[in-house]
């Protein structure tokens, strides 16, 4: 028994000892606990920096603000303290320019000691922790904590003269006579950023990556506070933890602040001025002066930044001033706001966790840039026409330049997730296109041996030697963007807000080869509104550019006389909520994703519909292209210039694209050479309802005679083909000779059905038995069959034009296979401006394109509106199709079937 | 009482258990209650509030595994013996939730001769050195408790025909038969090994005893398929054409992955499988055939004009050289053949769908740019049955079977190594009715059914749990770069591919989704289908914590972008709730097809309300694009526009391939499920 009980005691001591020996390890992650067991210790923080005797200046900093009764008998913090030898050299050279301690304001010693203190208990390898849920952290997930810093020990008073000049927003308080304004650098406060081994390796951060960030080496272990090192770390008091700094931490202040302040960014932060404008913070006014009656201050400003996305995650685009809201445009919108001291990088992660990045070009990268040879001269020398591009007019050339594209510019730079953007993910850092952003550490510029990067209290700042522009000044979306001549596209490309087209992104496609036109504004003036071409007062849209309003394309509406096509008088402005159907539709038929170049005279654009181009292979400025249109009325869209982009070729035109206005129906009709086949394709619902085929809806909302229903009423302009369905088509319309050749081969007509009918119903009925009748059914049935079969053999998928080249491919029509339930198919080829269609009978057609008799490469459209045409109001969907006119019918039946078309019933 | 110990503390001499196990029962107490308390006096003062691991809690309510070994030595005892010199003695003290296949000692002593005295084996005596638990090598010991264990419970009831996956990483088919004399429901464990004592529950997970040692076979596909005596038509055949060389890959490049993100588990290894649909010598027979050159014959005939029907073929050949992909032999060979591991309770998936929906599957076969259909119907699975219109709402007419597949007999082992084979019991073949009828319909596939390595490594289906017993504890798979043949990303690391194993308060087809993130770029390829024009459309369930994102098809970019993070609410959708409107839904749904939206189909349930989740605002389809597609593989391309928010996410949940006899068909409107 002796033997076992030592076995048990043996047992009992291993396992004793193993959970004493974890106990440090589980205990390193509960706050509350790390508060009680620094209770343990005897003296406060206070009286350990007093016991020490070489933290005088940090103590008087202490009692003059009035904290020594919080650090003493109170609290649970976490101080970050510089002895006296720091304070020493702090003296001897600092941004303030205080050379003794009584040389420190009030403003300054809150400066000094607030972000140096935690609201917490941590040791060191606590920092990174992250609370994940009520009893567990997660670590190495955090890389900056909140102090005891508060906004209003942020607000300072800034001189009129210091205000950006470049920006109109400031002129009010730019002034002498106001002599400036109490002003804060956001709403939020600033945090304390803090590299740990946890965080950075959780986050794959390199000691390269920190030796860039820092210029100093990283060893295990190591925690840096901004880029101060902690030297002596966690000595236990009684109310908290003491780590101590080798020098004296100084608010860097956000990124906005350092961009101005570090003396070498002084160009760029020119630009990012023009962002800016004064909030006044009536919450923070009244709670600064609520906390100090003996200093009060009438308005306090905050400097926001117009931005996607700003404190609270939500869009900054607009303020009051002056009584008046000012609302800029999407386009002119930073990617997130630099001046927001708790700026995440994104929505969705937690403020504590990341920060924000920006890849700062230094005023020599930005001079090469902007200067003559640069690569962004062409910005200066086209919107600063009349000033020299020369380094003393350089940063008011800059100026000039539209915001838009200033935008474009900062935010290839911005970059929400600094730990995604460091040196050693330069490879995976991402252009504005989403592609890889040519960048490199040979881009960071170099600085007293070191590579210049800076560290604010919401993000790094990487002082580059390079400008690495957006990609946007080179898709194929460029030539809007940069010419004033050519906004209303612009906006309407680049709009986030209004249209939610987000049709930027889709031109930034850079593997792709577009062929993109770009109307003028004085183009967009003559916009005939299909929507309107059922009403009895068509209009004319005219779209106009003013950056002033909001949205910045103003859109009225003007009376328009189809037959002449004659403009009247105005009608009133229309809202953008009622026009962006329409200018949907312009730019998909203005976008087409291949080369418009190439050899053929017909493309398809975006959405389906067809571009007729003057001259195939061979198109330069003033040669011209030819939306449906301008086909059906004459005109056409000149080339104003070709611009040749990265990912495809800029045409600029001087008027709109505009879609054909006539539909499969109308065209069809119109031409009396082929009446025999529309006559074919008007389906007889009387004799359709006397052989069983009703015409009643069903809940699935069709009827039986819907599929025998070639044209229907579908709120369109007319009558829709119904067997369309939002895509583009072919349409062989067989001439009538051609038909009269299939009705001698058996193809029944709707007469020879209703002859049937007439005989059997009506006052010239014959007498037949219901057996009669019956087998009359049955074969007024297989004929009905055979006409809906026929005619929809002729409608296919695809839209293909006579052209120079045509690939062979086999194109599903819209007659379906019985025994498959698949549709048959035509197999197209051609090329040399033929078209040879293949039918399921085994017979090749071909068409020529310029024979002299039939209508080749007829576009047509048919609209679906939202309501009933006389009220439509916006274009819900349309279905685009070519027509040919064929001198033979095809024929769905395979060969095996026979010649004749009636076998079925004869 | 509990107490808390690492695995280490519980891993003690065999001997010092045994010996003090009486005393912990009755004497013990009193001298262990003070440790205990001051363990727990310990861990409480410090405040030991951080994450426990479960794995270590240990619960003396009832016996565990290793506890149920030992008290019944006389029947277990050389398992025991065997668990101990593997080292699993602790695992199987733990806490944890396992099944153990417990062989009696008779069967491990058959085992044991049975490895010794193994005339094939390639090393000698496989590397023992006695016929006995001794003379087992440690790794050996290891293998075999390995091929024993599986790291979930599985009572008898959870079992079904198909396959449970060992710890070993191996798949144990299981069989049911009804034993004809007792007409009581036998269980096979790979084919041989009957349960004969089932669901003894534990503490640690449940043992089922079983009268034969697991011993998977090291065969592959072709070598188990040629050893059946009942298949020599078909294997000559697999032969003849070298099909079966294409059947020998076991695994193959895993990718690779430097920055794993916590929080995720990582596979490390990619094993390549294979599945084989065959006709016995019996149904060929019955067919006509009796020798592979009838199957020739019969294949020439099939096939020789298959280009009229099959556009995604070359010219068909009916020569001799029936290595050539274009021979009709082969192609009628290859069309048996799937480069996934289906069991037979895998060959369709159930999981999250509404009552009384059929449940389908598309595969891929080898033979080139085709698909086949299998269905389940009423127990019963089908390759490429047809029901007219079977995707529609209207009268459903069944026109043709299509092949029945079943399980092999109990006593056919058919899991090989890198795969399994199932028969069906007449000829397969891909004749002008497969792409007229079967797929002549929406196809609907789970993404996880278009990247065989899913299935080949046991993900799809896997539980949250499933993947923290994988060993890293994390509930997500995070896929390495190039992991999949059929998914390929474009960027490097900057893509993040994570599974999100299946949940039934997902509104997921399935229940299982893909979530990418990070500056996400990739490229999905979608099996051919037969030409045609088609809509492809994506299903996907928006939120705020989604993104945005470009859609290409084979390098065009189609449409406009898809804001992820829009509910079907939102204007630019017009989702509204079918239930509430007097049409049922479908003026909405028409109206939200033109903006190029539907609802989600009314075929999986979301748990939210529960109804399907053409009920839900937060499940929607996307129509990526429309287009006349050619009989081959196309590629849609993903590619995030909001780059910097690299932690919005893109889910992939399932993708639609319709062609337009669906969608316009005159006599029809597409269904809503």
């Amino acid at each position: 028994m002796n033997k076992i009980i030592k076995r048990i005691n043996a047992v009992s001591l291993i396992i004793t000892v193993i959970i004493v020996a974890i106990m440090p390890m589980s205990c390193t992650e509960n706050d509350d606990l790390q508060e009680q067991a620094s209770k343990w210790s005897a003296v406060s923080a206070y009286d350990y920096l007093q016991g020490q005797g070489i933290y005088k200046n940090y103590l008087r900093i202490i009692d003059d603000l009035g904290y020594k009764n919080v650090l003493q008998k109170t609290g649970s913090k976490t101080l970050f303290v510089s002895n006296d030898s720091a304070f020493t050299n702090f003296y001897k050279q600092n941004v303030w320019g205080v050379t003794s301690y009584e040389g420190l304001s009030t403003a300054q010693k809150k400066a000094i000691l607030y972000p140096s203190m935690l609201d917490n208990a941590l040791l060191l390898e606590m920092l990174s922790n992250i609370s994940a849920g009520a009893n567990d952290v997660t670590k190495g997930q955090a890389l900056r904590s909140y102090t005891t810093s508060s906004i209003q020990d942020t607000i300072a008073w800034v001189n009129w003269n210091d205000m950006p000049d470049n920006n109109q927003y400031w002129n009010a308080y730019r002034t002498e006579a106001k002599g400036g304004l109490y002003m804060t650098a956001s709403t939020t406060v600033p945090m304390m950023v803090h590299f740990t081994k946890e965080y950075m390796d959780a986050n794959n951060i390199t000691t390269g990556d920190f030796k860039i960030l820092t210029g100093k080496d990283y060893s295990d272990g190591k925690v840096f506070i901004f880029k101060d090192e902690v030297m002596q770390s966690d000595i236990t008091c009684k109310n908290g933890y003491v780590q101590t700094l080798n020098s004296v931490l100084l608010p860097p202040g956000n990124m906005t602040e350092l961009i101005k302040n570090n003396g070498e960014t002084s160009i760029f932060s020119r630009m990012l001025d023009r962002f800016s404008f004064p909030y006044y913070d009536a919450s923070l006014t009244n709670n600064y002066n609520d906390v100090n009656p003996t200093s009060m201050h009438d308005s306090i400003f905050v400097k926001r930044y117009f931005s996607e996305r700003s404190e609270d995650n939500g869009i900054l685009n607009s303020f009051t001033l002056g009584g008046k809201t000012v609302t800029v445009p999407s386009e002119e919108l930073l990617a997130f706001d630099p001046g927001w001291n708790t700026l995440t990088s994104s929505s969705t992660t937690g403020v504590r966790q990341d920060m924000g990045c920006v890849y700062v070009p230094n005023d020599d990268a930005m001079k090469n840039y902007f200067l003559p040879g640069g690569e962004g001269a062409f910005l200066i020398s086209s919107y600063a026409q009349g000033s020299e591009n020369t380094l003393a007019n350089l940063n008011s050339n800059i100026d000039k330049i539209p915001l838009k594209i200033v935008a474009a510019f900062m935010n290839n730079l911005f970059k929400g997730s600094f730990s995604s953007s460091v040196p050693s993910k330069f490879s995976m850092v991402k252009d504005d296109a989403g592609d890889e952003m040519d960048i490199s550490e040979n881009y960071i510029a170099d600085k007293n041996g070191a590579k210049n990067v800076l560290i604010a209290n919401n993000g790094v700042l990487y002082v580059m030697n390079k400008v690495i522009p957006p990609v946007k000044y080179s898709a194929v979306s460029a030539p809007a963007l940069f010419d004033d001549n050519l906004s209303v596209m612009n906006w309407a490309v680049q709009d986030k807000s209004y249209l939610s087209l987000n049709f930027y992104a889709y031109l930034l496609a850079m593997s792709s080869n577009f062929s993109f036109m770009i109307p003028t504004n004085d183009a967009f003036k003559y916009y005939v509104d299909p929507v309107s071409l059922g009403w009895s007062q068509p209009r004319v849209l005219k779209f106009t550019y003013n950056g002033s309003k909001t949205p910045s394309v103003v859109c009225s509406s003007w009376k328009y006389t189809p037959s002449t096509g004659e403009v009247g008088d105005s009608i009133g402005e229309v809202p953008v909520s009622k026009f962006i159907t329409q200018m949907a539709d312009i730019l998909d038929y203005h976008t087409v994703v291949g080369d418009i170049n190439d050899g053929n005279e017909y493309y398809l654009s975006k959405n389906g519909a067809a571009i007729h181009v003057s001259k195939a292979g061979g198109l330069a400025a003033g040669e011209k292209i030819y939306g449906g249109q301008a086909i059906e009325r004459g005109g056409g869209s000149t080339i104003v210039k070709i611009h040749n982009e990265k990912n495809g070729h800029a045409y600029v035109i001087d008027s709109l694209l505009q879609g054909p206005t006539r539909s499969v129906y109308s065209i069809i009709k119109s031409h009396s050479a082929d009446s025999e086949f529309f006559n074919l394709l008007q389906a007889d619902e009387t004799c359709m309802n006397w052989v069983g085929i009703s015409s009643e809806t069903s809940t699935g909302g069709k009827s039986e005679a819907d599929k025998y229903n070639i044209f229907v009423l579908n709120n369109g302009l007319d009558y829709n083909v119904n067997l369309f369905d939002s895509y583009n088509y072919t349409v062989y319309v067989p001439d009538n000779d051609a038909m009269k050749a299939a009705y001698a081969l058996g193809l029944p007509t709707w007469d020879d059905v209703r002859a049937i009918y007439n005989d059997y119903v009506g006052e010239n009925a014959g007498e037949h038995s219901e057996e009669e009748e019956e087998a009359a059914k049955v074969k007024v049935m297989a004929m009905i069959d055979e006409i809906n079969n026929f005619v929809r053999y002729h409608f296919q998928d695809n839209s293909v034009f006579v052209d120079n080249t045509v690939a062979s491919k086999d194109y599903s029509t819209s007659s379906l296979n019985s025994n498959t339930g698949r549709y048959f198919t035509l197999s197209v080829s051609g090329g040399s401006n033929q078209l040879r269609v293949k039918d399921n009978h085994g017979s090749t057609i071909t068409i020529n394109k310029n024979d002299g008799v039939h209508k080749i490469n007829v576009m047509a459209r048919d609209f679906v509106f939202n309501t009933a045409r006389a009220s439509a109001t916006s274009i819900t969907t349309s279905s685009f199709a070519v027509i040919h006119e064929i001198d033979k019918v095809l024929d769905y039946h395979p060969a095996s079937y026979g010649d004749r078309y009636d076998n079925a019933w004869k | 009482m509990v107490y808390f110990a690492t695995k280490s503390t519980l891993i003690i001499e065999k001997k010092m258990r045994n010996k003090t196990k009486h005393f912990l029962k009755k004497e013990s107490m009193r001298l262990l209650l003070p440790l205990c308390i001051l363990c727990l006096w310990l861990t409480g003062a410090i405040g030991c509030s951080e994450d426990i691991d479960e794995s270590n809690l240990y619960t003396f309510t009832n016996m565990t595994i290793e506890e149920y070994l030992q008290k019944n030595e006389e029947t277990f005892g050389l398992f025991d013996s065997i668990v101990e010199k593997a080292g699993y003695f602790g695992l199987l003290s733990a806490y944890g939730k396992y099944t153990c296949l417990l062989p009696t000692n008779d069967a491990v002593t058959k085992y044991l001769k049975e490895k010794y005295n193994d005339s094939d084996a390639k090393v000698l005596h496989n590397g023992m050195t006695a016929p006995s638990v001794e003379g087992m090598p440690d790794s050996v010991a290891q293998d075999f408790v390995q091929n024993h264990l599986i790291t979930s419970k599985y009572l008898t009831t959870d079992m079904e025909d198909g396959a449970i996956l060992n710890m070993k990483g191996r798949y144990l088919t299981t069989n049911f038969s009804v034993d004809s004399a007792t007409q009581s429901t036998q269980i096979y464990i790979n084919a041989s090994s009957k349960i004969t004592e089932k669901d003894v529950e534990v503490e640690n997970g449940v043992i089922q005893i079983i009268d034969k040692a697991i011993s998977p076979s090291n065969a592959q596909l072709p070598d188990l398929i040629a050893g059946n005596t009942n298949l020599k038509i078909f294997s000559e055949a697999l032969q003849m054409t070298g099909l079966a060389d294409s059947l020998k890959m076991l695994k193959k490049d895993c990718g690779t992955l430097t920055d794993t993100y916590s929080g995720n588990y990582v596979p490390t290894k990619c094993s390549v499988a294979y599945t084989a649909f065959v006709e016995t010598d019996d149904v060929l027979n019955a067919a006509g055939i009796h020798s592979v050159e009838d199957l020739i014959s019969y294949a020439n005939e099939q096939y020789k004009n298959a280009a009229d029907w099959y556009s995604g073929v070359g010219t068909v050949s009916t020569g001799n050289d029936y290595t050539d992909r274009n021979n009709a032999l082969n192609m009628f060979m290859a069309y048996h053949l799937i480069k996934y591991r289906s069991y037979f309770s895998n060959l369709v998936w159930s999981f999250n769908e509404l009552s009384g929906r059929t449940l389908y599957e598309y595969y891929e076969t080898m033979l080139p740019n085709t698909l086949f259909k299998v269905t389940r119907t009423l127990g019963n699975y089908y390759i490429n049955r047809y029901e007219t219109n079977s995707s529609l709402n209207t009268t459903h007419e069944l026109v043709d079977d299509g092949a029945l597949i079943s399980n092999v007999p109990s006593t056919v082992t058919n899991s090989a190594l890198n795969g399994v084979f199932h028969y069906i019991n007449r000829p397969l073949v891909y004749n002008s009715t497969v792409p007229d009828n079967v797929l002549n319909e929406r196809i609907r596939m789970d993404v996880c059914s278009m990247l065989p390595e899913m299935m080949n490594n046991g993900y799809r289906g896997i539980s949250a749990s499933g993947v923290a017993a994988l060993g890293s504890g994390q509930t997500t798979i995070l896929f390495p770069i190039g992991y999949f043949d059929n998914l390929k990303v474009n960027n490097g690391e900057s893509t993040h591919i994570t599974y999100i194993p299946r949940d039934l308060y997902y509104s997921d087809y399935q229940g299982d989704e893909f979530l990418c993130t990070g500056a996400y770029d990739f490229s999905l390829r979608l099996p051919a289908v037969p030409q045609g024009t088609y809509e492809i459309r994506l299903g996907y369930a928006p939120n705020e914590w989604r993104g945005m994102l470009q859609f290409y098809l084979d390098g065009n970019p189609t449409g406009i972008p898809l804001d992820m993070r829009k509910w079907g609410t939102d204007a630019s959708i017009g989702w509204t709730d079918p239930s509430l409107e007097d049409d049922g839904g479908v003026a909405t749904d028409k109206a939200m097809r033109n903006r190029g939206y539907m609802r989600a189909p009314d075929y999986f349930l979301n748990n939210f309300t529960p109804s399907g989740c053409r009920y839900y605002k937060g499940a929607l389809r996307r129509i990526i694009v429309t287009a006349a597609l050619d009989q081959t593989p196309h590629w849609i391309r993903f590619k995030t526009v909001i780059p910097d928010q690299t932690g919005t996410q893109f889910e992939l949940d399932y993708i639609e391939l319709v062609p337009s006899s669906v969608y316009k068909n005159p006599n029809y409107s597409e269904d809503i499920y």
